[in-house]
């Protein structure tokens, strides 16, 4: 039993790191040691009669971008380690179009930023045509 | 303390597994292969198809690294599209050694 321990131990920091941590969007690589992955997360969904139509991406494309941060020191597979680990900040999509001052979301990616799985970040990038641009449109 | 891989052999299998199954959202999860998998899945649907093709990938080495940009933006960029028409996701796994994820956009 002993010498499965060392394996199964790794197989949950495996799991913890890839899939309970803070992410964003579709499942992206992973990375015990060092990770920083983008991946797609949502693109503008045509409703009505335009349902499945193109997406046309504006010519004047801005990005913003909202950030949430987690410091987890728990050990992975141990519950009552759990508590050792705090995560703060913003990413949602709201905080991203504010940033980037964007009248709509076009499409958004998910940045992961994780380092010894110690110290994660998640990045919301948003992306659409400037709010200022719609308003002076007639 | 030695290992004998006899013993490690089912734990790895189970791990492996574990980090196979349970890691993705796609609309559609296809079956995934453990020592090989080659998949492409719809990422998000749309009803028309695209002339022009935009592909961005990310990968990992062991499970200990993982880098690369397969946002939506990277692969619009790379196939210089105007719109899009919809998406799928590859999916690459050799021998739970390297893995690429691929975000592959079709448009006009």
């Amino acid at each position: 039993m002993r010498t499965l321990a060392v394996p199964l131990a790794l197989a949950a920091a495996c799991l913890a790191a890839g899939c309970t941590s803070a992410r964003v969007g579709v499942g992206t690589p992973m990375g015990i040691i060092y990770k920083d992955v983008v991946a797609p997360m949502s693109l503008e969904r045509k409703r009505g009669p335009e349902a499945g139509q193109p997406v046309a991406i504006p010519p004047v494309l801005v990005d913003g971008v909202s950030t949430g941060y987690a410091l987890d020191l728990s050990i992975p597979g141990l519950e009552f380690t759990r508590p050792f680990s705090i995560g703060w900040g913003d990413m949602s999509l709201e905080r991203a179009m504010r940033e980037g001052g964007l009248e709509r979301v076009v499409y958004a990616d998910g940045r992961e930023t994780t380092i010894l799985r110690i110290f994660q970040r998640a990045r919301v990038v948003a992306y659409g045509p400037p709010a200022l641009e719609a308003e002076a449109a007639p | 303390m030695e290992i004998s891989p006899r013993k490690l052999l089912p734990a790895a299998l189970v791990a492996g597994a574990a980090l196979l199954s349970g890691c993705v959202f796609a609309p559609v999860a296809p079956p995934r292969g453990f020592l090989y998998n080659d998949q492409t899945s719809p990422l998000f649907p749309g009803g028309k198809p695209g002339s022009k093709v935009g592909k961005a990938s990310s990968s990992n080495v062991l499970f200990l690294a993982g880098w690369g940009d397969s946002g939506l933006a990277a692969a619009i960029r790379d196939g210089g599209l105007e719109s899009v028409n919809h998406t799928d996701y590859r999916i690459q796994n050799y021998l739970l050694i390297y893995q690429r994820y691929t975000t592959v956009v079709y448009g006009e």
